[in-house]
């Protein structure tokens, strides 16, 4: 049997399923050869193989008792002519499949039929290529800003598993979010607050409850833990650079009729200034005149003061000075009393605190 | 941001090869062909002739699925 284009025996990726050869693009050819070199010399030595008669295929899969013949409407295979078989057929490596080959000859000599037989069987070895990459959707580093972001404001993180310049399908794979604590990954559950939900290969975040956290998905393909890959990364809230000021919107001259002081702070980032400051910023307003030993008076919490005019005094020799403390908050903490996140109506109770650098 | 780990890729490849490379490996009855003359070969196939010389005389490396289009989806009906 002369087995052309290839081998019986293939190769199948474990992951894709890939045959390698696809004999549905590069069949294999099975072509029975019968040679003859007659000692008497009576038929001429040389090949006969168009004299083969009653070929018959059949095939019988793995586990199979029964045999069946190959016919012209199987579409595995193609029946060429004195026996020719193009096989089709891609084996699955679970699933060899035997091929039997039976043909007559008659010879002309004595008129004698001979029987010939051949069996072989297409198998195929599974083998797995892993060229493993694992790519997020965001840098490693995500610095979120305060002032884009609140208790509602959410984040999709998600995980893309390629092997080679494939996609792999997250169904495939194994992932695993952890976060940094304790000097240690642990498993991350959706207790946490700032998580709105774990899904298999991405996570959904709520930045306004993150000060800091150390994050890190690993994946490995299902059934091939030995090709794990992890990507560590870290989300924390940044304020970027700002200064503050304080101006007197109202009373910056003292006459007569003026009445009230207004002092107003500033906050101004690269971008200008932040409309309502006193949503992210804890600002004291601080008065105080420029008199040795004057004290630091607390007048005010939030974006502006009005005071009345009066606290300037009269004294042309003392200057009032008005000043601002300013403060970053955290991120939204979940109060809890005895160990106890504290709800009302279902809704978790969250506090800021002023960042004291 | 990715991270990467390699072992063994197995990447299954084809050839696009001029006739004469599918005459010199006598598989003209055994491979398919486009209309512009040329064969369908495993890289099995063009291993026995030397890959960079089949290249140098212009085979072309396909993937399976471009070479599903190029030699089987596109000779439908032919």
């Amino acid at each position: 049997m002369d087995v052309l284009g290839g081998s019986l025996s293939q190769a199948q990726d474990g992951l894709s399923g890939d045959f390698d050869p696809d004999r549905s693009i590069v069949p294999l050819i099975l072509k029975p050869r019968l040679q003859i070199t007659d000692p008497d010399g009576v038929l001429e030595s040389g090949e006969y193989s168009e004299y083969l008669i009653d070929c018959r295929w059949y095939e019988a899969s793995n586990g199979d008792d029964e045999t069946k013949r190959i016919l012209s409407s199987n579409t595995n295979y193609i029946i060429g002519d004195y026996g020719q078989l193009t096989v089709l057929k891609n084996a699955e490596a679970d699933a060899p499949v035997s091929l039997f080959f039976s043909c007559a000859w008659i010879d002309k000599r004595n008129n004698n039929t001979f029987r010939k037989t051949w069996q072989g069987t297409l198998s195929t070895e599974k083998r797995v290529s892993v060229n493993l990459s694992v790519e997020l959707s965001c840098a490693q580093k995500i610095p979120v800003s305060p002032f884009r972001t609140d208790g509602d404001t959410t984040r999709k993180i998600e995980v893309t598993v390629r092997n080679g310049d494939e996609v792999v399908d997250p169904k495939k794979c194994n992932f695993s979010w952890s976060i940094f604590d304790a000097g240690q990954y642990e498993q991350l559950g959706d207790d946490q607050p700032f998580i709105e939900e774990v899904g298999t290969n991405y996570i959904i975040i709520k930045p306004g409850y993150i000060d800091l956290e150390r994050l890190m998905v690993g994946v490995y393909l299902t059934g091939y833990p030995k090709y794990y890959k992890d990507i560590p990364f870290k989300v924390w809230r940044d304020y970027g650079n700002w200064s503050d000021e304080v101006r007197i919107e109202r009373g910056k001259f003292i006459r007569p009729d003026v009445t009230e002081i207004e002092a107003k702070a500033y906050v101004t980032t690269r971008r200008g200034n932040i409309a309502d400051p006193q949503n992210y910023f804890d600002i004291t307003h601080i008065f105080t005149t420029n008199e040795k030993g004057a004290a630091q008076k607390v007048i005010a919490y939030g974006e502006s003061v009005v005071v009345p005019a009066s606290i300037a005094g009269t004294d042309p020799n003392v200057i009032p000075v008005f000043g601002i403390i300013t403060q970053e908050r955290t991120a939204l903490r979940v109060v809890t009393i005895g160990g106890k996140k504290v709800t009302i109506d279902g809704s978790l109770v969250c506090m800021q605190i002023p960042k004291t650098t | 941001m990715y991270a990467n780990s390699k072992d063994n890729m197995i990447q299954t490849k084809y050839y696009a090869v001029p006739k004469s490379i599918a005459d010199a490996l006598c598989l003209t009855k055994y491979r398919k062909h486009d209309d512009g003359g040329y064969y369908l070969l495993s890289s099995s196939d063009v291993y026995v002739y030397g890959i960079d010389r089949a290249i140098a005389e212009g085979a072309v490396v396909l993937t399976p699925s471009e070479a599903k289009l190029r030699f089987i989806i596109n000779n439908i009906g032919k």
